[in-house]
C-alpha cells in the first residue's frame, strides 16, 4: 500500500510521498482523526498498522526538518496555531500551538512526563477509570517509540547548571529541595541518520531542522506513513468543518481545504465508521460547538498552565540560548512532589530573542539591560492552575477563550516569582528582569517582597505565557457534567470520541505529551477491542462536487465533467416536468427529512457554481432561473427559461437531440425569441434528476462559449424556494408547532430567496425554563434584542420591538423552517415598501430600531444601487391571501448550533 | 465530407501507451482577423493501444474568406475532464496537411498540472494577516484592556526592531542553518560547538537528494 501525504501547498521536494489536492474528495473508511498532535497521530498509526484504513485531517501544512530554519519569523507562522496569534479574548496571554502536521509536538521542548500518581488519583474521584497499571502500559509503549530518555550530564548547557546550582543552594527550613534532569523525546535523525542524538541548537520551538526530536512526524506518522500494510492517508491544510451524526451514530466529517489565506479552495467529506477528536484542547471544544455536539457543557473547564519568566542577569557569560532549552526542573513545589491543589514547577527554559521580547515588558532601560543577552540566566514558573476558563463559540463560528487565572493561581505566580528571584540573587545575580510591567526590575533581595505584591495586587500587570491548554470537553462518569467517558466516547454517541488534552478533567502540572500519548495509546486499543460494536459506514458525497451533484462544483470543474462525460441518450424522454404550477406534496414535490432534500419536478433548479468571486456569489443570491419542459413529441420539447426574480426575461426554446462534432449526441436547447434567439444550451443528462449544461452566444455549432451550469430536480434545503419553504410550513405532515422545550438551544438562521439560501445572517437563543421562552436574536451582528413568544395551533410566534413578528415550525429537532412578516394589510398599505425594496440592492444600516418599519421607509440610510422597477430582489416575499390580504416579509431556515 | 484528419498516440516517458484521455482537437482562432473563440473540431477517446483519431469537416473552422486552413492543436484530459497537456499550435497548414495531421505526445503524468514552489515562507505575510484579521470576533476587551494592549503591542514592536537591529551586537548566536538549507550547502556543526565527536560528523547538505533518505519522492 503507498500511503502519501496530500495538501494544497506544492513544493518540489519532500521527504514523504506527497501530492497536491486538485479537487474535491470523498473518502469511505473505518477510522477518521482529526488532528495530528500527540494523541491524533498516536490513534491514527495504531488504527492503520491495527489494520483499519484511516484518514488524518490536519489543519496545517506539511513541512520537511529540512524546511525548518530556525528563524522565528519564518517558522512561527508556518508552524504555530494562527501564526503565533492565539490569544485569550483579554489579549493578555498568548496560548503557544502547533498547527502543523505533527501538532504541537513539532514546536515543544521535548520534555516528557509521566502523569504523576496524584493526578491519577485524583482523576480516578472525578469519574475516571483508567488504572495506574494502563497507564503505566501505555508509557512505556510510547516511551519506546519516541525515544525517551534522561537528559545527559553533558546535554545540559550553561542556563540549566545554573537552575541546578540555584536549587542546590536553595533550602527550605534547612532541607534541600527536589529537583531533576528532564527527560526528552531526542534520538535519531532518519533522514540524518549520522545524528543520534539532540544536536542542541536551541531552536526546538521553530521545528528541529535535523529530525533529531522525536515528534509525531518523524514517529508515529513516519511510521505510518512507511508501512506497507498500512492504509493512512493524511490530509494537511484541511479544516474540518462539522462531525456529520443521526440519531447518536458519527456518519463523517466534512471539511474543506484552505488556501494560506482561509479561503476554501476544495471541499472533503469523509464517511467513516468511527470519528475522533483530536483538535487538541480549544479547537476540539470548538468542532464539537460547531457540530452541536456535547450541549452546554463543551467549553468549560479550561486550564492552560499559565507561566512567568523571570531572568538573572550576572557577571559572567551564560549564552542560555546555546544548547538545550528546557532540560532542567524544580520539582520541589509542585505536583510532581506531591503538592495535591495547585503549586508550580520551576523549568529551565531559554527562548529564542524574539520571544524573549514578547515575554518581557520592558522598558527603554531594559531595552539596554537585555542587550546583555548572554548575560542572563532565564527559567520559568508553570503553574497548575485551576480550570476557570471557558471556549465559546463566536458570530463566524471561531473560538473565543475567556481565561482569567484564580485567585490561587495568582498566588502559585507570586510565590514561584519569587522564590526564582531569590534562587537567582542566591547564586550571585546582580539583577532581574521580572515578568510585571509595574515592577519591571528589582537589584535586591529586599525587593522581592515588593515584586510578589504586585503579582498579587496587579495580575493585570503580570506578562503570561501558556503552553498546554487543557479541559474544555472533560472526562468522567457523570454524562451531566462531562462530555466524555472513561473511553474517551462522547456521551450519546456510539462512535464518536474526543481524545487529547481537552478530555483532562484537572490540570496535569506536568508537561503534557506524553500524557496526551499514553491516552491515546489507551483509547486506541480499546477502539480496536471493541471494533464490532461499530455501526457500518454510511456513504455520502456530503457537499463535494460530483456529477451527481454538480450543484457543488465550481464552474471550471462543471466545465471539465461537460468535456468529458456523454450525455445519457436513454433519458432524454424524461426532460419533461410536471404540468402546471401546483405543488402535489408526493407527486411532484417531496421532502425527504432524514436527507433534507427536496425532490421538485414543477422545473428543473439551476445552479451556478460555487465559485467564492463577487460575480459568481451575485449570480447565486439574485441570480436564480429555473427551466420548464414540456414534451412535443419523441423528439421533442418546449421550454421556459425565467431568472426567478424578474419576469422581463421570458426565453422560449425548444429543446431536441443533435449530434455536434466535439461533443457527440447532446440536447440541443435553441431560444426561439429575441433576443435569445442568438444564444443557445447545450445540455447533458448524466441522470434522471441531473443535467450539466454550457450557454453559447453564436451560430449553433460554432458559437462562443459563455459559462456552465448545472440543473437538477433534487436540491438540499440550502437551495430551497420560498415556495418550498411555505409548503413545509404549511404542512402539518412536514412541520409542527415546536414545544418550548425543543426549541430551546442556540439556532442559526439563514435567509431564503429563490436562488440560494445565505450564509448565516442571524443567530437566535430561546431559553425554557418553568414552562417560559424567552428568545434572544442577533441579526446580522448589528441588530440585537429581545422578542415575546407565543405558541398558537398552527405556529409558534415571536414579536420583536418593530412591527414584524415571526412566525416559526419546527421540521425536525435540528431544523426549523420560519418567516418574519408584517401583519396581514392591503396591498396598497404595502405598495411603497414592495417597490422601495424592488428598487434599491439594500445594504441596510439602521439609526434607530425602534419603529423597524418607519426606520426603514423614512430614515434608513441604505447604501446600495437602483435596479430597474421589474428587477426584484431576491430576499423579499410578498405573500397574498383571498381573505387575510397581503403582507410582506423574509423567510428563512433554522438550523441547530447547540 | 470530412476533409480534415488528425491522429497520433498518447505514452508516457517510459514508452507505455496511455488509454482512456481524453483528445480535442481545436482550431486556434486568436489571430487579428479572428474571432478570438477557438473552434472545436472533434473529439475522442484514447484506444487500448493509446491512439486516437479525429475527422473533421471544413465547416468546423471556416469563419470567413480570410481562413483557409485550421491551425491545429490538441487538449488532452484525463478521465475527470482535467487538462493535462496543450500541444503546439500547427500553423500554416495546407490542404495536404491538414488531411493528416500527427500528434504524438508523451507525458510524464497523467495528473493535472501543479505549479511547485520552492519557498514555503514566501505567502508568510498573507499567513500572518489572515490569522489577526480573524483575531476581532474572539476578542473581548475592557477599556482598560486596551491601553495596556497597545502599550505593550508597541513595546513589542519596539523591541522587535531594536533587536533585529542589534541582533548581532547582543551575541545571539543566531540560526546555524541557512535561510534556504535545501539549496544552501550547509553543516550540521553548531557555531559553539567544540566537540570533536561532534564535528566529526560535518555533513555538508546541498540538496534533498540524499542516499540515506529512502523515502524521497523520485
Amino acid at each position: 500500500m503507498e500511503n502519501i501525504i496530500y495538501g494544497t501547498e506544492s513544493f518540489e521536494k519532500r521527504v514523504e510521498k506527497y501530492k497536491p489536492v486538485t479537487r474535491d474528495i470523498v473518502r469511505n473508511v473505518d477510522v477518521c482523526v482529526i488532528g495530528s498532535g500527540a494523541a491524533g497521530a498516536v490513534l491514527a498509526a495504531k488504527l492503520a498498522e491495527a489494520g483499519k484504513s484511516v484518514v488524518l485531517l490536519e489543519r496545517g501544512g506539511y513541512y520537511d526538518g529540512e524546511s525548518m530554519n530556525q528563524r522565528e519569523a519564518d517558522m512561527i507562522p508556518l508552524l504555530w496555531k494562527n501564526g503565533g496569534a492565539n490569544f485569550t479574548s483579554s489579549l493578555r496571554i498568548a496560548v503557544a500551538q502547533g498547527s502543523c502536521l505533527g501538532g504541537s509536538t513539532v514546536i515543544n521542548d521535548a520534555v516528557c512526563f509521566r502523569i504523576p500518581d496524584l493526578v491519577i488519583g485524583q482523576w480516578r474521584k472525578k469519574g475516571v477509570s483508567i488504572t495506574k497499571v494502563q497507564w503505566d502500559k501505555a508509557n512505556a509503549e510510547v516511551e519506546k517509540r519516541i525515544h525517551v530518555t534522561e537528559v545527559t550530564e553533558d546535554e545540559l548547557n550553561e542556563n540549566a547548571k545554573m537552575l541546578r546550582k540555584a536549587c542546590e543552594k536553595f533550602r527550605i527550613e534547612d532541607k534541600p529541595i527536589k529537583h531533576s534532569k528532564n527527560k526528552r523525546n531526542c534520538g535519531q535523525s532518519f533522514t540524518n541518520p549520522e545524528l543520534n542524538s539532540c544536536v542542541k541548537c536551541g531552536f526546538c520551538h521553530l521545528g528541529c531542522h535535523y529530525d533529531t526530536k522525536q515528534s509525531m512526524l518523524v514517529t508515529y506518522i513516519h511510521d505510518a506513513l512507511n508501512n506497507p500494510k498500512a492504509d493512512f492517508t493524511p490530509y494537511c491544510n484541511c479544516e474540518a468543518q462539522e462531525i456529520t451524526f443521526q440519531n447518536g451514530v458519527a456518519t463523517g466529517v466534512q471539511g474543506a481545504f484552505l488556501d494560506v489565506t482561509g479561503q476554501e479552495k476544495y471541499r472533503i467529506r469523509v464517511n467513516a465508521k468511527v470519528v475522533i477528536v483530536s483538535a487538541g484542547a480549544i479547537a476540539s471544544s470548538n468542532l464539537l460547538q460547531k457540530s452541536g455536539i456535547g450541549g452546554p457543557n463543551v467549553g468549560k473547564g479550561l486550564a492552560l498552565h499559565p507561566a512567568a519568566f523571570v531572568m538573572g542577569r550576572f557577571d559572567k557569560e551564560i549564552n542560555g540560548n546555546r544548547g538545550i532549552p528546557m532540560s532542567y526542573t524544580c520539582h520541589e513545589f509542585g505536583i510532581t512532589n506531591n503538592v495535591e491543589n495547585g503549586g508550580f514547577l520551576i523549568e529551565s527554559i531559554f527562548l529564542p530573542v524574539f520571544q524573549t521580547a514578547v515575554a518581557f515588558p520592558t522598558m527603554q532601560m531594559e531595552h539596554f539591560a537585555i542587550k546583555d543577552f548572554n548575560y542572563h540566566t532565564m527559567a520559568g514558573i508553570m503553574v497548575r492552575d485551576e480550570a476557570t476558563g471557558i471556549i465559546s463559540l463566536t458570530y463566524s463560528d471561531k473560538p473565543k477563550v475567556k481565561y482569567n487565572p484564580a485567585e490561587s493561581t495568582i498566588n502559585d505566580l507570586a510565590r514561584g516569582i519569587g522564590i526564582l528571584a531569590r534562587m537567582w540573587f542566591n547564586i550571585g545575580a546582580t539583577s532581574i528582569i521580572t515578568p510585571h510591567s509595574g515592577v519591571p526590575e528589582i537589584n535586591t533581595r529586599a525587593d522581592i517582597p515588593r515584586l510578589r505584591d504586585a503579582v498579587r495586587n496587579d495580575p493585570d500587570n503580570l506578562r503570561l505565557g501558556a503552553a498546554h491548554p487543557q479541559g474544555g470537553n472533560r472526562m468522567g462518569k457523570d454524562k451531566s457534567q462531562n462530555i466524555v467517558d472513561s473511553d474517551c466516547r462522547v456521551f450519546g454517541f456510539k462512535n464518536l470520541y474526543v481524545c487529547d488534552a481537552s478530555v483532562f478533567p484537572t490540570a496535569l502540572g506536568v508537561n503534557p505529551q506524553q500524557t496526551i500519548m499514553a491516552l491515546a495509546t489507551i483509547t486506541a486499543n480499546k477502539i480496536i477491542k471493541n471494533w464490532k460494536s461499530f455501526p457500518i459506514v454510511k456513504e455520502s458525497l456530503g457537499k463535494t462536487c460530483d456529477k451527481t451533484q454538480p450543484r457543488f462544483c465550481k464552474t471550471q470543474t462543471i466545465g471539465e465533467m461537460f468535456a468529458v462525460i456523454d450525455h445519457n441518450t436513454s433519458l432524454f424522454s424524461k426532460l419533461g416536468n410536471s404540468e402546471g404550477d401546483k405543488i402535489i406534496i408526493g407527486k411532484n414535490w417531496k421532502f425527504d427529512p432524514d436527507t433534507l432534500q427536496i425532490y421538485n419536478d414543477l422545473y428543473w433548479k439551476g445552479f451556478y457554481g460555487r465559485d467564492p468571486d463577487a460575480i459568481t456569489n451575485i449570480l447565486r443570491y439574485f441570480g436564480g432561473f429555473y427551466k420548464k419542459f414540456w414534451k412535443v413529441d419523441n423528439t421533442t420539447f418546449k421550454g421556459i427559461t425565467h431568472p426567478f426574480e424578474t419576469q422581463f426575461v421570458d426565453a422560449r426554446s425548444i429543446a431536441k437531440e443533435k449530434e455536434i462534432p466535439g461533443y457527440g449526441k447532446v440536447i440541443h436547447l435553441e431560444y426561439e425569441n429575441f433576443p435569445f434567439s442568438n444564444a443557445y444550451d447545450v445540455l447533458k443528462m448524466v441522470n434522471e434528476n441531473t443535467i450539466i449544461g454550457r450557454a453559447f452566444i453564436g451560430r449553433f455549432g460554432r458559437g462562443r462559449e459563455l459559462f456552465n451550469f448545472s440543473m437538477s430536480r433534487v436540491y438540499d434545503v440550502d437551495f430551497m424556494t420560498e415556495r418550498d419553504l411555505q409548503t413545509i410550513f404549511d404542512d402539518s405532515k412536514l412541520s409542527y408547532v415546536p414545544s418550548g422545550r425543543e426549541i430551546a438551544g442556540l439556532w442559526e438562521g439563514m435567509l431564503v430567496s429563490d436562488s440560494a439560501v445565505t450564509p448565516r445572517t442571524q443567530v437566535f437563543r430561546f431559553d425554557y425554563e418553568d414552562g417560559e421562552v424567552d428568545m434572544r436574536y442577533s441579526f446580522a451582528n448589528m441588530l440585537v434584542g429581545i422578542s415575546d413568544t407565543r405558541v398558537t395551533k398552527k405556529l409558534f410566534r415571536f414579536d420583536d420591538p418593530t412591527s414584524f413578528h415571526d412566525e416559526i415550525r419546527m421540521v425536525t429537532p435540528d431544523l426549523i423552517v420560519g418567516r418574519w412578516v408584517t401583519d396581514w394589510s392591503s396591498e396598497d398599505e404595502l405598495k411603497p415598501f414592495i417597490e422601495d425594496f424592488n428598487r434599491i440592492l439594500p445594504i441596510p444600516i439602521a439609526k434607530d430600531v425602534g419603529n423597524f418599519l418607519d426606520v426603514m421607509a423614512n430614515t434608513l440610510h441604505i447604501r446600495g444601487f437602483p435596479l430597474p422597477k421589474e428587477a426584484g430582489v431576491s430576499f423579499l416575499n410578498v405573500e397574498k391571501h383571498e381573505k387575510k390580504g397581503t403582507r410582506i416579509g423574509l423567510s428563512y431556515l433554522l438550523k441547530r448550533i447547540s | 465530407m470530412p476533409t480534415g484528419f488528425v491522429g497520433g498516440s498518447i505514452k508516457d516517458t517510459n514508452g507505455k501507451k496511455i488509454t482512456n484521455l481524453f483528445v480535442q482537437a481545436f482550431d486556434s482562432d486568436q489571430e487579428w482577423f479572428d474571432d478570438r473563440s477557438d473552434d472545436i473540431l472533434g473529439s475522442t477517446w484514447t484506444k487500448n493501444d493509446g491512439s486516437f483519431e479525429i475527422s473533421f469537416s471544413e465547416d468546423m473552422y471556416k469563419e470567413n474568406f480570410l481562413e483557409r486552413n485550421p491551425d491545429v492543436f490538441l487538449i488532452v484530459r484525463n478521465s475527470l475532464g482535467e487538462t493535462i497537456h496543450i500541444s503546439e499550435v500547427r500553423r500554416g497548414l495546407n490542404k495536404e496537411d491538414v488531411k493528416n495531421l500527427t500528434f504524438d505526445i508523451v507525458l510524464d503524468s497523467v495528473e493535472k498540472k501543479v505549479e511547485y514552489s520552492n519557498d514555503p515562507y514566501a505567502q508568510n505575510n498573507q499567513r500572518v494577516m489572515a490569522a489577526f484579521q480573524g483575531i476581532g470576533e474572539s476578542v473581548d476587551l475592557t477599556n482598560n484592556d486596551v491601553a495596556r494592549v497597545l502599550t505593550l503591542l508597541l513595546r513589542t514592536m519596539n523591541d522587535w526592531q531594536l533587536y533585529a537591529q542589534d541582533i548581532s551586537r547582543l551575541g545571539f548566536d543566531g540560526p546555524q542553518v541557512p535561510r534556504y538549507p535545501w539549496k544552501d550547502g550547509h553543516s550540521h556543526e553548531l557555531k559553539w560547538e567544540t566537540d570533536a565527536r561532534l564535528r566529526s560528523q560535518r555533513i555538508i547538505r546541498g540538496s534533498m537528494n540524499q542516499p540515506n533518505r529512502p523515502y524521497m519522492e523520485k
